[in-house]
């Protein structure tokens, strides 16, 4: 009976404990006489448990005295009891009624405000203007308007590129985003000048005055660009895009013939007792290589924590011989080019532009044959650089 | 149902004639069995004995024993008596 047990929850029951030898009769006249009795359990024999409507307590006690029983109320349960319970504790409920409240309504308030993305700008003035717009740790949630603030901020600090506000609880996060400004030389240099030598293919000033024009072949180091001064007598700096021709020649030689030491996998090993400065050869053993190459190693002896002054040399001979192979006139080739190409690279700037390259092979025979390979490469690079950071440039190329 | 008087007879012939259900006309338990956790017994007249195995219910002439583990009245009323429990078996005594 759901209902039933809903309903006696809402007006409170009770569990009773029976005790006596004529339970059964108690449970009979019980329903007889209309007190509705649930869930009745036998704990041993003569005592029961059971629930019922408490506010029908008072049938019991005739009934008990009838049965020759006691009962006693062992539980008070249901709604009734549960509000009287909270009654006796109001001031705990009350406390968390209370706490809860509280959470809530700071909640509702902006309590922490975090700018992140400042490297250069003044944090006050940031402030300053968050004041000025009403935002304020403790100001209500919903008195911001972040939209507004954003587009505040980004009008009144010129160093604000970009503004994002995002509230997440208690906290105002706003994310900046700074303008970066072209970096002001501090040194202004008077002239740009050459990098390298070569011919001038393309020339765009900016600003200064062009000692060059196009065509004209310039040297390392040579003025291209002159700063000028204006009417107030302030050097403008000198800008401008200059493109050079320039050529690049290697060659590189590899020999047909090719040398090299091999190991033979024969060795010997001797030893050497060194004691003050004197040394005693352990065996008699001789090196019967022509050719080889040493190991020395060095061991003390040491025993319990002493280190004696006693050194062992224990020296291994590895027997090497002079090999040599030919190579293929294509292989010669490839390694020729290789190291003519390895010098250029060292030269070209980073952003070079090919024009053309030319490789030319030649073979020379005498005592040695050896193949040489020739690179011509034309390249167009930017050559000018500013006269005061000439040094560094030049010396890292 | 040895005992019968002849009023029951009466009753019984007229039911069977009007196709009454009998437990209206005559004081007949209705005893439904639920799988074997749930039994109800209506039109009951008390319990004689409650223990944890063992229940009788007085009926009309006799008494009914339901025998199980862990048994509790559910609940009681007047007509009706819900009792729940691991039954092994329900037995008619005269």
């Amino acid at each position: 009976m759901p209902a039933y047990t809903l309903w006696s929850y809402l007006l409170g029951y009770v569990i009773i404990k029976i005790k006596g030898v004529r339970v059964e009769e108690f449970i009979n006249s019980a329903c007889s006489s209309g007190l509705y009795l649930w869930d009745i359990r036998k704990i041993k024999r003569g005592f029961l448990v059971a629930k019922m409507r408490a506010d029908r307590f008072y049938l019991v006690r005739p009934l008990a005295r009838h049965c020759d029983c006691k009962v006693e109320i062992d539980k008070k349960l249901g709604l009734p009891f549960l509000l009287k319970c909270i009654w006796r504790r109001k001031m705990f409920f009350m406390g968390t009624l209370i706490a809860v409240t509280l959470i809530y309504v700071l909640s509702t308030h902006i309590w922490f405000i975090q700018v992140e993305g400042i490297e250069r700008l003044n944090p006050t003035r940031i402030e300053e203007v968050f004041r000025d717009y009403g935002v304020f740790p403790g100001v209500p949630k919903s008195k911001v308007d972040l939209r507004g603030l954003e587009r505040t901020l980004v009008k009144e600090i010129p160093g604000i590129a970009w503004a994002g506000g995002k509230i997440r609880g208690s906290v105002l996060n706003l994310q900046i985003v700074e303008k970066i400004f072209p970096e002001e030389d501090e040194e202004i240099s008077k002239e740009l000048i050459a990098n390298k030598a070569g011919l001038i293919e393309k020339i765009i000033v900016f600003s200064g005055k062009a000692l060059v024009t196009h065509g004209s072949a310039v040297d390392k180091g040579e003025i291209l660009i002159e700063g000028i001064t204006d009417e107030k007598g302030t050097l403008i700096k000198p800008r401008g895009l200059i493109k050079g021709r320039i050529w690049y020649n290697a060659r590189g030689a590899v020999e047909l013939i090719q040398n090299y030491r091999e190991n033979t996998g024969r060795s010997v090993r001797t030893h050497h007792i060194n004691f003050k400065e004197k040394s005693l050869k352990i065996g008699r053993k001789e090196v019967p290589f022509a050719e080889y190459d040493t190991i020395e190693e060095k061991r003390s002896i040491s025993l319990f924590g002493i280190t004696f002054p006693i050194t062992i040399i224990t020296t291994t001979y590895n027997e090497i011989r002079d090999r040599s192979i030919r190579l293929t006139y294509e292989e010669a080739r490839c390694m020729a080019l290789r190291k003519a190409f390895e010098e250029i690279i060292c030269n070209l700037s980073d952003d070079f532009e090919l024009v053309e390259m030319h490789v030319e092979y030649q073979g020379m025979h005498g005592a040695r044959e050896v193949i040489t390979a020739e690179v011509y490469i034309e390249t167009l690079e930017d050559i000018g650089v500013y006269s005061n950071i000439k040094e560094e440039v030049i010396s890292a190329r | 149902m040895a005992r019968r008087s002849k009023d029951d007879m009466w009753k019984e012939r007229l039911s069977k004639a009007f196709e009454f259900p009998a437990d209206v006309i005559l004081d007949i338990p209705r005893i439904t069995i639920e799988g074997n956790n749930r039994l109800i017994i209506e039109n009951h007249g008390g319990i004689v004995e409650y223990s944890v195995d063992r229940i009788r219910v007085r009926i009309r002439h006799g008494e009914s024993l339901i025998e199980g583990k862990r048994l509790i009245i559910a609940t009681i009323l007047k007509d009706q008596v819900e009792i729940n429990g691991e039954i092994t078996k329900v037995e008619f005594l005269t």
